[in-house]
């Protein structure tokens, strides 16, 4: 190798070095700081079954994108022409240099700089054409797809982003290396092969058109100069930018596929945090995006962490948590884990005094089912006095666990970030609960249900007022009356993306009302704006996301918008666009027979 | 002695003259907290006040009065259920002024004000 090439190598070879070490490093130091559990975990996860899909996974996501296709073809194709473009590249380049050289050295230049390397000397036959082919049609792929990023950065609507991210400075810094990269190989090869002959349909013709003097040939060399900068420049600036995601994707995938939860834990958070691509979906998905100068979606959030390794109070608490990002990242992000994260970092350490609300004596009765209304039930009766009506007409034995006293499932707290708190406020709205020995645990608030089901452990089982609905309907006694209201359903986030529950209150609005179909229903669903995890929002703005939504969801001639979830219930009621109603509500409205079942059955046995 | 079910309280002189650090800094990130009109929506629907006697409002007149040592002890009741923003009439984000009074006097301590 003469002194000159290895001039032209360098800044390659430094870049990849430089690469290399840091990410080794970065790995090893966040795979040590992962949970025990977490590495338990990972390595249960190493079967020959897990591995393949693994590789299924990094294969589908990682180079063909597909996640992304499902949401836009035209941010599809652009990411995928880059992605799996260059992937192509590489390996057609490699077998390539393996093919003339006949050998595999190992040496990652050799193949990168084999035109440079190999010009003057076009073996004879068809073979060189092919390649030479090839490379040409996939540098041509990627150049589309770099083509499709500048236009981007003008017009990111045409691409399927609502609002064009701005991106930090090293991300400015990586993708001006990155959009270098391709067009500088193509010039340099376009001019190799003016010089020394040979090519494919693109850099051969082009190459041929020109004509330069044969003492001008330095211009080349300073190409391929500038080719082996702009690499290494990208390889040099890819650690502290986004486009780390590129190789923290695969390891990413794995742990995702292991089940490893970033939830309180350092190293999988890092993991994940360097995962992100910073693509700009969640800004489409954020409901918060259509406000100007609101900068806490994941895009922002995620960056801050990663960047500033700083906390970042309003972006944190700025969040409804409604989950709508983390359900269209492509990466599949943990958003929520992470966000709590921060927030369990910023608001623990708050002190707190919950010893005036510890149980003591025993006030209510045993009963086979304990309804648990929740604070928000307090504000709208009406859900709490028509489930009485149901028990009753049902002839349930039941107690309604808070009529009497306030008690809070502790969700709040949590969600503030104060988790101390909440375990205290758990322990002893468990103990209040438990006291009743029920046999089945139904509340009407899905708030209050995500953390009896994820944080109380209680021996029997817990369910929401709708499912408890659908299985009155199921078993076929005494239906309520189908009327002619035209209904649109909205889904409760923590109802639904949380807990999955999307078929029983829409089974049992089928049986007592007309219900439309939306466009933003089940995963898809819309925040009312009024989630309590917001600690930023005021009254107003959340008043405007209500009406946002409920003028996605609603059509022209509905009569009635249905929900499962106090909360919401309050949120949209305060908009006054139409009336707002929670299913028991309608339910209970619906029954037909007066007399409870208690009374039908005393009447019957006087008739005999 | 006739017990008469209450107590003449200590003297008690309220300095107005005197600037509030805490309210000036939680007026800094809520603005809303100054439009408070005292009506008890909060204390109302407050879930711990029935057993704590201490709702929002209260805590804004212990806030404005500059008594932060009752205003600290009754900041820890707070469950953070949020039912107090909700009925405010005037629409106050009311659970961040908690956490920020919480902040500020866990940094400064009512003592040192």
């Amino acid at each position: 190798m003469t002194l000159f090439e290895l001039f032209i190598i360098l800044p390659f070879t430094l870049g990849l070095t430089y690469l290399l070490i840091v990410l080794s490093v970065k790995y090893y130091t966040w795979f040590r700081e992962l949970n025990p559990k977490n590495k338990l975990r990972f390595w249960r996860s190493i079967t020959p079954r897990k591995i393949l899909t693994d590789i299924n996974e990094i294969f589908r996501e990682s180079l063909l994108h597909v996640r992304i296709y499902n949401q836009n073809k035209r941010l599809w194709y652009m990411h995928m022409s880059l992605a799996f473009g260059w992937f192509l590249l590489i390996v057609a380049g490699n077998i390539e240099s393996i093919y003339f050289t006949g050998k595999f050295s190992g040496l990652p230049w050799e193949s990168i700089f084999f035109d440079y390397f190999s010009r003057g000397k076009e073996l004879a036959g068809w073979q060189p054409q092919v390649f030479n082919n090839l490379m040409d049609l996939l540098l041509l792929f990627i150049l589309t797809g770099v083509s499709l990023a500048v236009y981007k950065r003008f017009n990111s609507r045409q691409l399927g982003i609502k609002k064009r991210p701005i991106h930090s400075y090293y991300d400015r810094l990586a993708m001006m290396f990155l959009w270098f990269i391709f067009p500088v190989r193509f010039i340099a090869e376009t001019l190799n092969h003016a010089f020394y002959g040979g090519g494919g349909f693109m850099t051969g013709s082009v190459g041929n058109l020109i004509n330069l003097p044969e003492n001008l040939s330095f211009i080349s060399d300073t190409a391929w100069i500038v080719y082996s900068v702009a690499l290494g420049g990208f390889f040099i600036a890819l650690p502290r930018s986004r486009y780390m995601h590129i190789l923290t994707e695969i390891p990413h995938i794995i742990l995702k596929n292991a089940h490893v939860q970033a939830y309180q834990d350092k190293g999988a958070t890092e993991f994940q945090l360097h995962a992100c691509s910073s693509c700009g979906i969640c800004l489409n998905s954020c409901q918060m995006t259509n406000y100007d100068s609101y900068q806490g979606q994941n895009y922002y959030f995620l960056r801050k962490i990663r960047e500033a390794s700083a906390s970042c109070p309003d972006s944190t608490m700025n969040c409804m948590m409604c989950g709508r990002c983390a359900k269209d990242c492509p990466v599949q992000v943990d958003t929520l884990a992470l966000r709590m994260n921060e927030r369990i970092m910023l608001n623990d350490e708050i002190n707190f005094d919950f010893s005036f609300n510890e149980y003591h004596e025993n006030k209510s009765m045993p009963a086979r089912i304990v309804f648990f209304g929740g604070c928000m039930s307090k504000l709208t009766p009406g859900i709490v006095s028509s489930m009485k009506r149901i028990f009753d007409f049902y002839g349930e034995d039941y107690i309604m666990v808070d009529e009497n006293e306030s008690i809070c499932c502790g969700r709040p707290l949590y969600l503030s970030g104060q988790k101390q708190a909440h375990y205290e406020v758990v322990k002893q709205t468990r103990e209040r609960i438990m006291a009743c020995q029920p046999k089945l645990i139904v509340t009407s608030c899905p708030i209050c249900l995500t953390t009896f089901r994820n944080n109380y452990f209680f021996p029997v089982p817990v369910i929401h007022h709708t499912q408890y609905l659908e299985s009155l309907i199921k078993q076929g006694l005494m239906l309520p009356q189908q009327s002619e209201l035209k209904t649109v359903y909205h889904d409760p986030c923590e109802l639904g993306r949380s807990l999955g529950i999307y078929r029983e209150p829409r089974l049992v609005l089928r049986h007592i009302t007309r219900l439309q179909n939306n466009i933003y229903r089940k995963n898809d669903g819309l925040c009312c704006g009024g989630s309590v995890a917001d600690l930023e929002m005021d009254y107003t703005d959340k008043q405007k996301i209500a009406i946002d939504t409920i003028k996605q969801l609603i059509n022209q001639d509905t009569q009635m918008l249905a929900t499962s979830c106090p909360l919401c219930k309050l949120t949209f009621k305060d908009s006054n666009i139409l009336p707002v109603r929670d299913v028991a509500e309608i339910y209970a409205d619906s029954l037909t027979i007066i007399l409870p079942v208690k009374e039908l059955a005393e009447e019957e046995s006087m008739n005999f | 002695m006739t017990e008469f079910g209450f107590s003449i309280h200590e003297d008690l002189m309220i300095d107005q003259d005197k600037l509030s650090p805490v309210w000036e800094a939680v007026l800094e990130k809520v603005p809303s907290v100054s439009t408070c009109i005292s009506c008890g929506s909060c204390s109302g629907t407050c879930i711990s006040s029935d057993q704590t006697g201490y709702g929002f409002r209260k805590l804004i007149v212990l806030l404005r009065n500059g008594k932060y040592l009752q205003l600290e002890k009754a900041l820890e009741y707070c469950q953070f259920c949020g039912k107090c923003s909700l009925v405010c009439p005037r629409g106050i984000n009311t659970r961040k002024a908690i956490i920020e009074m919480k902040k500020y006097l866990k940094v400064h301590p009512h003592d040192t004000i």
